[in-house]
């Protein structure tokens, strides 16, 4: 049997993710009503849509890469669900496409403001990755829909010192 | 963690004209071999290497700037960032001297030019 210590860093950045969605204010007022956590692509949608603007933090997976003398370079992959109660009536979704875009731009800003403690960039020669890399937005602001929707995945780049420091 | 991995050369200087938008350097450091025979010898006695010499290239992605620096000399200076964020390493070369430039400007490409340098000494990373 081993003693061992458990750092459990996927989820200190998710927790941090989380926290700085949750903490960002414009003039003051909190850009997002509710930050909720999710594992599921099906969950957000049936009932963590409740409060607007809302932003639904999917977990999607970690990876990992073996790099020199056992160091580990870590991904958390991420996909925020950004989402908007938009009552507009008639079919141009300018409106809708605004506000929701503000919000993809606010989850950015907020993360990269306060970016988790653990966020590295890492590079060892046959690939390199950024402490936090966004991909592009999947926007629904179709206006048949209640929410004006965007999807935008995220990595967060970590270090792990060993095989054990997980 | 025991070994450093950097990336993105900032701050690049050379004595104190800033050159920027600097995409790579490359860094060669060559020890020139010493031979001596003495009287007789059918062996050479002494065989080793002697003091640091450098010699390298700066690649940019602006013209302009390769322009402003080249012929110039004094200190080469740049910091490399440490991609675990703990302690950035600032390479200084000292008595380097720039040369002249390549450039290539495209129709259908980024513009790009290269700045030879040499200099007497090994390169300091602190």
């Amino acid at each position: 049997m081993s003693e061992i210590t458990i750092a459990n860093k996927d989820w200190a950045v998710v927790a941090a993710v989380k926290a700085a969605l949750a903490a960002a204010t414009v003039d003051s007022t909190p850009v997002f009503e509710s930050v909720t956590v999710t594992t599921s692509p099906a969950q957000a949608g049936q009932c963590q849509l409740v409060h607007s603007p809302a932003a639904v933090l999917r977990y999607v997976t970690t990876r990992e890469d073996d790099s020199p003398e056992d160091v580990r370079g870590c991904r958390v992959v991420l996909e925020l669900l950004l989402a908007v109660l938009a009552d507009v009536v008639g079919t141009d979704e300018s409106a809708r496409l605004q506000e929701v875009l503000r919000l993809k731009n606010a989850a950015i800003n907020a993360v990269e403001a306060d970016p988790p403690a653990d966020a590295h960039a890492w590079g060892d020669g046959s690939g390199y990755h950024p402490a936090i890399r966004w991909g592009p937005p999947e926007i629904d602001a179709s206006t048949d829909r209640p929410w004006a929707v965007c999807r935008l995945p995220a990595e967060i780049g970590f270090v792990l010192d060993g095989p054990t420091t997980h | 963690m025991a070994f450093n991995v950097y990336h993105n050369p900032q701050d690049v200087q050379i004595g104190s004209s800033p050159i920027t938008g600097v995409q790579s350097i490359v860094v060669s450091v060559r020890y020139d071999e010493l031979h001596a025979a003495g009287d007789d010898d059918t062996h050479e006695s002494v065989a080793r290497y002697t003091t640091g010499r450098t010699s390298g290239a700066i690649t940019l992605l602006d013209p302009t700037s390769a322009d402003a620096v080249q012929g110039q000399t004094g200190t080469l200076s740049f910091t490399w960032k440490d991609v675990k964020g703990t302690a950035d390493k600032t390479v200084s070369i000292a008595d380097c001297s720039v040369g002249g430039y390549d450039a290539t400007v495209a129709r259908d490409a980024a513009s790009r030019a290269t700045l030879p340098f040499l200099a007497e000494s090994a390169p300091v990373i602190s």
